[in-house]
């Protein structure tokens, strides 16, 4: 039943999304009218660098906007390709002098018609630096001779929303929606120039919060997503499919308006490889984060995200580092 | 305040993507410290395909609708082919060097080129969609084209002669590439051939009986080879070029084995029959890894320049050839991004030498003792001399 996977969903959209949501829920955990100032953001950058990377910002925030109507958050990140995994969870560094960064920039905007309700939209923009290499298929890595290529441009919008509809002193339920349009550019001769997925995708979760006490709060985020289409392994840089989504989330105050904050973000999910059926697209992420909050209303968040050298299969890892700013509007 | 703040920061992400290239290390090395080419010959634009015959080396400008023909003893371009339509691609002798195959992708036609009458071009055919490469059989009677546009492989059969059209004939393979671009490996035995499917990510593997046969390997499987001895193809070895591995189907059990240890981006092989090595460019790791294909075991790895691509078994030089046998054969190993040649003991499996051509994507023919390899960027070829 597993459709076919796309591998920029396992290195952007998955973890982004999980980062969105993630930062979303942590914002709304933030405003819980339990103890709305002594909540921390969640981190969930996860993501590996695609329009969603910072995206998917809508998703979760809803969930306890509190009085505010209007979510908005920028941020940038940076990614470093350190390698990939095969089919058989082998796992191989980048090609000899080669190099392959990411460089995002995003934009959200979210509008809270309820206090249980959120939509949003995310406008993204990706560059690519590729030197000696490039993206290949089933997530791997592609040697080439092609030296310090650039390209960058708009990446895949991002339309988002969310419901909450359980919710106690200590914690609470979520549901949430994303359908990422193909707006950003495919190119398989120029790869530098690729900024999207090249198919829709939609994919929609569950968002959980435990909030034991004042200091600890933990998410939980399990999700579903798969592409309008189905790309072939060989065209697209970026293979999006069908996958589950996993997140778990600590985070710990340690100083007023300073919060620690760990990650563990995957996705496990399938493409269709031919006759050969399916195979699976897996990898985890582990993404240490530093929040701080100016006050109320706005604060800032940097991230790293780590891919590890386990459990991967049919996908390129990366480190990556992430800074968010953040801002609730009355 | 706060709304200023969140303008500056706007402003600062989108100012982000205009980061310079220009800082980051490039993947291009220095040859100036090798031996520089005999000659080099400007040609015409993007030079790339490349095959020798009647002492003449020809030479596509896949960037225009050119063949320069080259007189191997003067080195000069003595004649300019032009193409009606499309653009040239693959080159390949054939019938005992009077006459030579080109492919031309755009147009999807095969050229047959006369060595032997002042380069004419005989005829051109509809052969398909994307035709990418053409191998012939062990009798020189047989060609076969893979078409990366179509899920076939068209065999042209010459029986009758050059003098008139083949008789063509689609075998029905699986799918090619889903765009119609990239390329599509085409590898021929003594009684099989292959072609991978990259619309399918296996292999079809066909008997001249019509036997037909799918292989599964690794993801990509991009490369291939196939070996013989005692009469008879014994080994298909293939490179998986997403997985870095490399796997051998045994025809005559018809299982595949995929080796352990992992092969960064295999992208050529080259075959010493009678020792049943094979050599495998591993584009991703700079070496060449060379195997026993009889016991599918790894014999080692040779380092190589930056981004190896295309290996050759050279032919056996005049004062060698009575020998009859090709141990201690060279193989030569074009780095694509090293700008430079590796020549390779085949029997020692030691680097004999290492040579400066000029930049880009090279292809090579071989012609008496002098090397000729195509320059993509440069728009030359560069003759180099063996020893």
């Amino acid at each position: 039943m597993l459709k076919s996977f796309k591998r920029f969903y396992s290195n952007f959209f998955a973890p982004c999304l999980s980062l969105g949501l993630s930062l979303g829920l942590g914002l709304s955990v933030w405003m819980l009218p339990v103890q709305p100032a002594l909540a921390c953001l969640s981190c969930g950058c996860g993501g590996t660098g695609s329009s969603a990377d910072l995206g998917a910002i809508g998703g979760a925030a809803s969930l306890f906007s509190g009085s505010s109507k209007w979510l908005i958050q920028s941020g940038v990140s940076f990614r470093q390709y350190t390698g990939s995994f095969n089919e058989r969870g082998q796992w191989n560094p980048m090609p000899e002098e080669s190099l392959m960064q990411g460089y995002q920039a995003l934009l959200g905007v979210l509008y809270f018609p309820s206090p249980e309700s959120s939509i949003g939209l995310q406008l993204p923009l990706q560059g690519n630096l590729l030197s000696g290499a490039a993206w290949g298929a089933f997530g791997s890595v592609a040697p080439t001779d092609r030296a310090n290529v650039f390209g960058a441009g708009l990446s895949d919008l991002q339309f988002q929303g969310s419901y909450k509809f359980l919710e106690y002193e200590n914690a609470a339920l979520a549901a949430w929606g994303n359908l990422s349009l193909p707006t950003g550019q495919v190119n398989p001769s120029l790869p530098e120039w690729t900024t999207g997925a090249g198919l829709a995708t939609a994919s929609a979760g569950l968002l959980g919060l435990y909030k034991p006490n004042f200091d600890w709060e933990f998410f939980l985020n399990l999700g579903y997503s798969r592409a309008l289409g189905e790309p072939a392994t060989t065209l697209s840089p970026f293979f999006v499919g069908q996958s589950l989504l996993y997140q778990l989330q600590a985070n710990f105050q340690f100083l007023p308006r300073w919060h620690l904050g760990l990650g563990l973000n995957g996705q496990w999910g399938a493409w269709s490889a031919g006759s050969s059926g399916f195979q699976p697209a897996a990898k985890l992420k582990l993404v240490p984060s530093l929040q701080y909050e100016f006050d109320r209303y706005q604060g800032v968040r940097m991230a790293v995200g780590i891919d590890l050298p386990l459990a991967g299969y049919n996908a390129q890892t990366d480190y990556a580092l992430y800074l968010i700013y953040y801002q609730f509007i009355e | 305040m706060k709304k200023l703040l969140l303008f500056c920061v706007c402003l600062g992400l989108l100012a982000s993507c205009q980061t310079s290239p220009a800082a980051f290390p490039s993947v291009q090395a220095s040859s100036s410290a090798l031996p520089a080419p005999f000659a080099t010959i400007q040609v015409g634009k993007s030079p790339h395909g490349m095959a020798a015959a009647q002492g003449f080396v020809y030479n596509a400008n896949s960037g225009e609708n050119t063949v320069s023909v080259i007189d191997s003893r003067s080195n000069k371009v003595v004649k300019t082919l032009t193409l009606p339509q499309g653009k040239p691609g693959y080159l390949k002798a054939f019938h005992s060097e009077t006459h030579v195959l080109l492919l031309n992708p755009e147009a999807g036609l095969l050229h047959v080129i006369d060595s032997k009458q002042d380069h004419a071009l005989l005829y051109s055919l509809q052969v398909g969609q994307g035709p990418d490469k053409v191998v012939v059989s062990a009798d020189d009677k047989k060609a076969w084209v893979s078409l990366t546009g179509e899920a076939a492989v068209t065999e042209l059969d010459f029986s009758a002669g050059l003098a008139q059209a083949p008789v063509l004939r689609k075998l029905n393979v699986g799918k090619g590439s889903s765009d119609g671009h990239g390329h599509r490996a085409l590898a021929v035995g003594l009684q099989w051939l292959a072609v991978p499917n990259p619309g399918d990510n296996d292999l079809s593997l066909f008997q001249s009986a019509g036997t037909e046969r799918k292989v599964k390997a690794g993801n990509s499987p991009s490369v291939l080879a196939l070996l013989n001895w005692e009469g008879a193809d014994q080994v298909l070895a293939i490179g998986n070029n997403a997985s870095n591995t490399i796997s051998f189907h045994d025809i005559a059990k018809n299982n595949t084995t995929t080796l352990s240890e992992t092969f960064m981006a295999p992208t050529e092989m080259a075959v010493v029959a009678e020792s049943k090595r094979l050599f495998v460019t591993l584009s991703g790791s700079n070496e060449v890894a060379a195997f026993d294909a009889a016991q599918q075991k790894l014999l080692g790895r040779i380092k190589t320049g930056l981004r190896p691509v295309h290996i050759y078994l050279a032919p056996a030089l005049m004062a060698t050839k009575h020998e009859g046998h090709d141990h201690g054969a060279e193989l030569w190993v074009a780095n694509d991004s090293g700008d430079s040649v590796t020549v390779i003991d085949s029997e020692t499996l030691a680097v004999k030498r290492t040579l400066a051509v000029g930049k880009g994507h090279h292809k090579m023919a071989f012609a008496g003792n002098q090397v000729y390899v195509s320059n993509i960027t440069d728009g030359t070829v560069s003759v180099l001399k063996r020893e």
